[in-house]
């Protein structure tokens, strides 16, 4: 990822964006913390941070093939799982005290039962996600984030406490504001940081301990509230989608003009637009509505649809976005549809939409910098 | 939006739908000529259908309430709230063989939708896209077993014609326990409430009970008729069994007596043909006897079946649309109505239990099937809409070879024969009967 | 190893519990050596031996019907002595008092040997769905149940829940040579006292899906992969093999017709 930010919060940042293990990891656990993986932007982290463990959300970062994945996941299956269980079987995912999975997708959910039956990890839970937003099945999620708070408690040897709980929603909360001033900087004109570089800042949020990272933001904020951005463009630019990770992906947009402003991506906006109600009673059914009813949803939750569409077009009007790129995985069926509605309605509001499918690990590079020069033409600019 | 009273965008949306009608009015006619107790049943099977089909155009021309539902969200509540329904997704699986389904499968590529979405959810979006599906009064979702059927839900609302049409999805937990049935009981007896709400029809517990009573009696039959097929020979191929038992006992409206009156007459029809020692049919005796694990390739049945028969004389013995636990449905209050309707849909009916069980549910089930039904030969179709791979090849593989009996695996589209073609899947077949002497 | 002895012992506490309550509970004890206990039989045992399905109309008793009430579980343990080799217990009506009647069916076998282990749970299990085997019986294929029927000619010839007992024996012992002792013990009295064993099962069946996850891994499967023949690095030397097989066996049939003309 090419970038001119000279500021030394950024470029630790970056570093632990651009590998699985990074220092602040390394620390952690030299002071005997216990690291837990998790897949998925549903997974309550705040009941791991209560617990005192480091929640660490599974990337592929790294992988080059799928040579040893490739035995237990089927050639119609994302490239995502299989890169990521690639990386755990060539023992990239050795330092992990724990994982956590969810019934996400098709894909993922079998991350969880091939990773039982190969891999030694000692504690291995997956959570049972609701497909739908109503109030039963915040209920439902109540009792299911419970359940974890027990299991992890049992098995790590710590009492959760409403108070531990709290504490680790007011500092994970912290972690949301934080990044959303980030974001606000990329509604001037000339946004101090680009895309590429908000994304290996969002990455690395998922990857080191909250109270580091924070710092590291505030940091990084000072040095960026200082400077003007520089960089010229054709298009102020949105990209939506899922399990997008790699900065390079965004570098190669904004390569060919298109500055990406905003996000609605797994590790962007969608984790970070709300907060988790701190004022609430009980805390464990305020991470279920938040999860649940009040965070951005992804396609993943049925009935939020529009919702969603309207969380775009929100977007678009802050961030005076002038084109979407939709990105999705090959052989993701949520993606797939939730983009074939997304053109309907960025094309109702007048904006234009490109679409593009891609393999986890970055390829064609060539061909996607065609695509998105014949993009901004067609847009006009 | 769609307008009710707009005859011409009811007319559109029941035109592909009257379609198929006809097709299977076509089928009538060429079933009426056979004069054998397969032939009955056909014409049976397919009245029933046709009559399905017949209400869902009457109410749709008439603005009576109509629902879209599936036959995992415990269709028995529907007959018992006297409430004609269709399945959106029935296409692929009822006509996917249909002559004009080409031209249909083309269209979808035509809008946009990736193709590596299963084509069992591309074509009804489609037809929702194209205004080619009847609009119903409300929508029963379904979201499960797979990614797909979720978001099918979802372009369903998404769409301006359906954008205002009621739509209520049950949630179906991930897990298996005592808690996710009874969490889903109670995503029925919400549904029931919505319907009631926005249909009008009510549910009548003990109409529910002599339904339910009659839905046992039909999974009953449809268990006895499950032995006679360990017959040897069978009594029956692939044209009658288990795809048929799966959509008279499911899909067109659970727990009716003439769907009762159906399996009585296929049980008695299998048990004649057992006393008299004959098999499937009586021009290809049966050399092998197979386990096709997944649902039939209803997109080239009718090529690719008969040939199995005629060159191979292999009999489609068992499938995994005939094998499922039995659930019985306790009648003994409304609680316990629920209950086990909850278990059922979330748990026993065929796809929804292999896509949510493990691969130990394969490998017993396969064990279990190669025993009791003398099987020669297991075939894992693989198709390729199966994403959550629900089943593993290498699992089943490593089982057939434990227990001794030949494995094969294809790779194809169960609807789309353009994905790997007919003479392509003959080959790999012959191939596979040859080199294991089999046949 | 003996992952289910808890449960054994279990099951001799409910049979005393049933004759406590006083329940009709009958005690047969048959020869232990294989050849003793099929020449004891008055029906065939063994593989064909019940070449056809019984129709309904040719049902004496129909056992564990879904609404009279089924619950089967098979028990081993590496300490032959917990079990009494050769003890068949009844509690409840016999097959001759209940012609045509549709009884509830408990069915406990339990197998002792001192070589049993983890590797022979699974094809423990599978022997109770005795298929073809018992002449005059027949377990209906039903997924989660002993689900079954009694023929009248059997009946006819004599068979008894005594038969039974000696015919599973038969079955497992000739089909698991590691098993030295078994004893069975069949519930028929009401549904209640068959969805009594519900707790024990349960327990045994959640033991053995641990050990069948073990199993399957240790020989390097997981039970929710994709193992995808397109994915497989060897389906080119796997479509090879085919290919050659299939050429032999052409040849050797080739061969054969010669030599037969």
């Amino acid at each position: 990822m090419e970038t001119n930010l000279t500021s030394s919060a950024f470029k630790e940042l970056a570093a632990a964006a651009s590998g699985i293990m990074n220092p602040a990891v390394d620390d952690w656990r030299s002071r005997g913390g216990k690291v837990v993986g998790y897949f998925c932007s549903h997974v309550p982290t705040e009941v791991l941070m209560a617990a005192g463990i480091l929640p660490f959300r599974m990337r592929g970062t790294g992988s080059t093939g799928t040579e040893l994945s490739d035995a237990y996941f089927s050639s119609i299956n994302c490239s995502f799982p299989r890169h990521t269980f690639n990386q755990a079987l060539k023992g990239e995912y050795d330092f992990l005290d724990g994982l956590l999975c969810i019934s996400s997708c098709d894909h993922v959910r079998r991350v969880y039962d091939n990773w039982k039956q190969n891999l030694p990890t000692p504690f291995i839970r997956i959570m049972s996600l609701p497909k739908k937003v109503g109030d039963p099945q915040v209920a439902w999620y109540r009792e299911e984030i419970q359940i974890l708070r027990d299991e992890l408690g049992k098995h790590f040897g710590v009492e959760i406490s409403d108070d531990r709980l709290r504490e680790a929603i007011a500092l994970r909360n912290q972690t949301r504001r934080l990044q959303r001033q980030l974001y606000e900087l990329r509604k001037r004109e000339h946004p101090p940081i680009s895309g590429a570089e908000t994304l290996a800042v969002m990455v690395a949020g998922s990857s080191i301990p909250a109270e580091p990272y924070n710092q590291l933001l505030r940091t990084l904020l000072d040095d960026l509230a200082q400077s003007n951005g520089s960089r010229e463009y054709r298009a102020r630019l949105m990209v939506v989608g899922s399990e997008l990770d790699d900065p390079e992906y965004l570098d190669i947009i904004e390569g060919q003009g298109g500055l990406v402003v905003t996000d609605s991506i797994c590790y962007g906006t969608r984790t970070m637009w709300v907060d988790v109600d701190e004022t609430a009673a009980d805390p464990v059914g305020a991470l279920a509505r938040y999860y649940i009813q009040e965070r951005p949803s992804c396609p993943r939750m049925n009935g939020d649809q529009a919702r969603r569409s309207q969380f775009l077009q929100d977007l678009i009007r802050e961030f005076q976005v002038d084109g979407v790129i939709g990105e999705r995985m090959l052989f993701c069926d949520f993606w797939c549809a939730e983009h074939y509605m997304n053109k309907v309605d960025l094309k109702e509001v007048g904006i234009p939409f490109l679409q593009l499918d891609r393999e986890y690990i970055l390829s064609g590079k060539g061909q996607l910098r065609t695509r998105i020069q014949a993009f901004l033409e067609t847009m006009g600019r | 939006m769609h307008d009710k009273h707009n005859k011409d965008a009811i007319e559109k949306s029941l035109n592909r739908y009257k379609k198929e009608r006809d097709w299977f009015a076509f089928l009538l006619q060429a079933a009426e000529m056979m004069d054998t107790p397969e032939g009955k049943l056909q014409v049976k099977l397919l009245r029933i259908l046709i009559d399905s089909k017949e209400k869902v155009i009457d109410c749709s021309e008439n603005g009576k309430p109509f629902i879209a539902a599936y036959y995992c969200t415990a269709p028995e509540l529907f007959t018992a709230m006297d409430l004609p329904w269709f399945m959106i997704m029935e296409t692929p699986f009822l006509a996917a063989s249909a002559p004009y389904i080409t031209e249909d499968l083309e269209g979808t590529e035509e809008i946009g939708l990736g193709t590596d979405l299963c084509t069992a959810i591309r074509l009804p979006i489609y037809y929702i896209e194209t205004g080619q599906m009847p609009v119903p009064t409300a929508v029963i979702g379904l979201l499960s077993p797979c990614d797909g059927t979720t978001m099918l839900q979802q372009v369903l609302r998404h769409n301006s014609a359906w954008k205002n049409v009621p739509l209520f999805s049950p949630d179906p937990p991930y897990s298996s326990d005592e808690r996710a049935i009874k969490y889903f009981a109670n995503e029925l007896r919400q549904m029931v409430r919505f319907i009631e709400e926005h249909t009008g029809h009510k549910l009548d517990i003990d109409r529910l009970r002599e339904v339910c009573e009659e839905s046992n009696r039909c999974y009953s039959l449809w268990q006895e008729y499950n032995e006679l097929r360990r017959a040897v020979p069978c009594p029956h191929g692939w044209e009658i069994g288990g795809a048929q038992a799966f959509a008279v006992s499911q899909c067109f409206k659970a727990g009716d007596p003439r769907c009762t009156d159906w399996f009585r007459q296929l049980v008695e029809c299998g048990e004649e043909k057992i006393k008299a020692g004959r098999g499937a049919n009586d021009y290809a005796p049966e050399r092998i006897r197979l386990l096709w694990f997944d649902i039939m390739p209803y997109g080239w049945i009718f090529e690719f079946m008969p040939w199995l028969e005629f060159e191979w004389g292999a009999i489609l013995v068992t499938d995994m649309f005939s094998n499922f636990p039995y659930t019985l449905i306790d009648t003994s209050s409304e609680e316990t109505m629920f209950h086990d309707l909850a278990k059922r849909n979330l748990m026993d009916v065929p796809m929804i239990r292999q896509a949510r069980g493990t691969a130990e549910n394969f490998s017993s089930d396969i064990v279990r099937l190669v025993k009791d039904y003398k099987i020669d030969a297991v075939i894992w179709p693989g198709h390729m809409g199966h994403k959550d791979g629900a089943a593993t090849a290498g699992i089943m593989r490593a089982t057939c070879r434990d227990i001794g009996v030949p494995f094969l695996h294809i790779g194809l589209d169960l609807f789309d024969r353009r994905y790997t073609s007919v003479d392509e899947v003959k080959d790999k077949v012959s191939q596979f009967f040859t080199g294991m002497g089999l046949g | 190893m003996r992952p289910f002895d808890a449960q054994v012992q279990r099951v001799t506490e409910y049979v005393e519990f049933m004759r406590a309550q006083g329940r009709p509970t009958r005690e047969f004890t048959v020869p232990r050596a294989l050849d003793d206990l099929r020449a004891s039989l008055p029906i065939r045992v063994g593989a064909g031996a019940n070449p056809k399905i019984i129709l309904r109309s040719e049902t004496h008793v129909e056992l564990g019907s879904p609404e009279a009430g089924s619950c089967a579980m098979v028990l081993w343990t590496d300490r032959p002595s917990m079990i009494r080799d050769g003890a068949i217990t009844l509690i409840g009506p016999d097959v001759a008092e209940a012609a045509g009647s549709s009884l509830p069916f408990g069915q406990i076998v339990l197998v002792g040997g001192a070589e049993l282990g983890p590797d022979e749970h699974q094809s423990i299990g599978h022997a109770q769905y005795v298929a073809d085997q018992i002449e005059g019986y027949m377990v209906r294929s039903s997924s989660r149940s002993i689900w079954s029927r009694v023929s009248t000619q059997a009946a006819q010839k004599g068979f008894s829940f005594d038969t039974l007992g000696r015919s599973l024996m038969v079955v497992f012992k000739s089909s698991l040579p590691k098993v030295q002792a078994m004893e069975v013990v069949f519930v028929t009295s009401s549904k209640d006292d068959v969805l009594r064993l519900n707790d024990i099962a349960q327990v045994a069946s959640d033991i053995g899906a641990e050990i069948v996850k073990e199993h399957w891994k240790a020989r390097g499967f997981d039970l929710e992969c994709d193992l995808d023949c397109r994915s497989c690095h060897d389906k080119d030397v796997c479509d090879d093999v085919r290919k050659i097989l299939a050429g032999r066996l052409k040849k050797k049939r080739t061969a054969d017709a010669q030599r037969a003309s």
